[in-house]
């Protein structure tokens, strides 16, 4: 598989502070990336980065082998759809899109109608007219109806409902699965994106804390729930990264893979078996973290 | 190529800010003089500025354009250089329709419907409109260009270097405005200065050549800062 983006000690500091401090990682053709970790934490940076919107400090940053700077090789191959994006102000909703679809050489017209409609979106409006949730669908008509080969979402769904985040969902993964293209999601919606990833980097603090596929990422932690006494019996010995108990009943969240060992141990103990969300497992990355920095 | 056109595409999507508004300004103020020329029709004739409106409006489009559409463009994957080559194109774009119409208001002012029937000389003023119809033109132009270019130029400066750029390039401007007269009156040249306009400037036409060279300045300048912006 080709390499779509290269990035090699990234850092970009504003004064003393660095807002992402070396960051190295690779991105893979025809995958779904999702870029995780808490608001403030670098991701916006580095995909502006990635787009050169802003300049890195120091390091290096191939995407799609060449340097994105004034590169229209580059750029006219990338979608970067972010929260902060602005608008002319005069636009309507049509001005913008019939500008992407001057700019974006695989744009899709009717896709981008079809997408359109199911957003219910007044085409007619003008920009500065639409609330937060319609900003958020036109970012996402765009992102989705380009069909750019390396596709940036970055929390793209600001004042989205459940059924329009849904929506999004599902016309991301029919499209995806059509015309495949390298997608990354930025988001703190973990929960609700983690089965579509494939890969997961999580940063914090701008380093890069995680960079691991995501069944490798699932399969490194369980639950297990039973009866306290048991449940205490089982993790003696073992690395137990959250608990909570419930009168007679708890349950913990254990490091670890899952063998036919502990799956043997539990039985014995009559304690149930559980996968552990992603989000549970970046939480507890990000704040492990933080606290041994508190301990220092 | 290609995406320097389709930065003046994404501009034409707005053909109130670019098209109509100039020259809806322009009109309200031929309008209104039209109206006191037709009440008060002096025998020596009405001579109004009231043309300078679109002049000035097109300095106030360099200036909003950039905050308008600069993040905007980026943000769709247009590189710097296609933005600022697609912004001036189509500048020079409205600069040569707006010119062709002023030349034939004018002309019309002049020759066809002199005064418009009530004596009011609003596009064909003594100084600016003299000499052969194409060198009135080229002056008109530029000095299009060089409104256009010189408020592109400040937005181009805050975009580049936000309100502290801002704040510097005031008290620079503030400084050379203000400073050059007192040194001009402090070693005594105002008289040198008003023989050398006398000898030297006798229409706008004379002074064509150094406003071309400010707006190419301006031009580059913006440039440069536009090259070294971030979104």
């Amino acid at each position: 598989m080709s390499q779509v983006l290269q990035v090699r000690d990234l850092t970009k500091s504003y004064g003393k502070f660095n807002a992402v401090d070396r960051i190295s990682f690779t991105l893979e053709e025809n995958r779904i990336y999702g870029l995780l970790g808490r608001n403030g934490a670098g991701k916006t940076t580095v995909m502006n980065m990635i787009t050169a919107q802003l300049f890195p400090t120091s390091g290096e940053l191939k995407v799609f082998g060449e340097e994105p700077y004034e590169n229209n090789r580059v750029l006219s191959r990338i979608c970067f759809i972010k929260e902060s994006q602005k608008y002319p102000e005069n636009f309507r909703i049509e001005d913008v899109l019939a500008t992407a679809a001057i700019l974006y050489p695989n744009w899709d017209r009717g896709f981008a109608a079809s997408l359109v409609e199911d957003f219910k979106l007044p085409i007619k409006r003008k920009m500065k007219k639409l609330s937060r949730g319609m900003l958020s669908s036109v970012g996402i008509i765009i992102g989705l109806a380009s069909r750019a080969p390396l596709t940036i979402f970055d929390e793209p769904y600001l004042g989205l409902d459940a059924v329009a985040r849904t929506l999004f969902y599902d016309r991301l993964m029919q499209d995806y699965t059509e015309y495949p293209r390298t997608i990354i999601l930025s988001t703190h919606l973990i929960d609700e994106v983690s089965a579509m990833l494939e890969h997961v980097l999580v940063i914090d603090s701008g380093k890069l804390l995680l960079n691991e596929d995501a069944d490798a990422l699932r399969g490194r932690a369980y639950s297990v729930a039973g009866k306290t006494a048991k449940v205490e019996q089982f993790i003696a010995g073992r690395r137990a990264i959250h608990r909570d108990t419930f009168g007679a009943l708890a349950s913990a969240t254990l490091m670890g893979g899952l063998d036919a060992d502990v799956r043997r141990q539990a039985d014995l103990l009559n304690l149930e078996i559980a996968p552990v969300s992603m989000q549970q497992l970046i939480v507890h990355f990000t704040t492990e973290k933080t606290q041994a920095k508190g301990g220092e | 190529m290609n995406r320097t056109i389709s930065v003046i595409k994404m501009h034409m999507r707005d053909k109130f800010s670019w098209l109509v508004l100039p020259w809806l300004i322009c009109l309200i103020s031929f309008a209104v003089n039209l109206f006191i020329g037709g009440i008060v029709n002096p025998e020596e004739g009405i001579y109004t500025g009231g043309v300078s409106s679109l002049y000035i409006y097109l300095f106030v489009l360099g200036i909003i354009i950039v905050p308008q559409t600069f993040s905007f463009a980026l943000g769709m994957g247009v590189r710097r250089k296609d933005y600022f080559t697609g912004t001036l194109a189509a500048f020079i774009g409205l600069g040569a329709g707006s010119t062709v119409l002023l030349m034939l208001l004018s002309e019309t002012e002049h020759s066809w419907f002199v005064g418009w029937g009530v004596g009011l000389h609003f596009f064909h003023l003594p100084f600016a409109h003299e000499g052969s119809l194409l060198l009135q033109a080229f002056t008109h132009f530029t000095l299009l260009l060089l409104m256009f270019c010189s408020g592109f130029f400040i937005a181009s400066i805050y975009r580049r270097f936000g309100k502290t750029g801002m704040y510097i390039f005031s008290l620079g401007a503030f400084l050379i405005f203000g400073f050059t007269p007192l040194l001009i009156s402090y070693y005594d040249r105002w008289d040198e200065i008003g023989r050398w306009v006398e000898a030297n400037v006798h229409t706008l036409n004379d002074l064509t050549p150094w406003l071309l060279i400010l707006a190419a300045l301006f031009a580059l300048g913006s440039f440069g800062l536009l090259r070294r912006s971030t979104v």
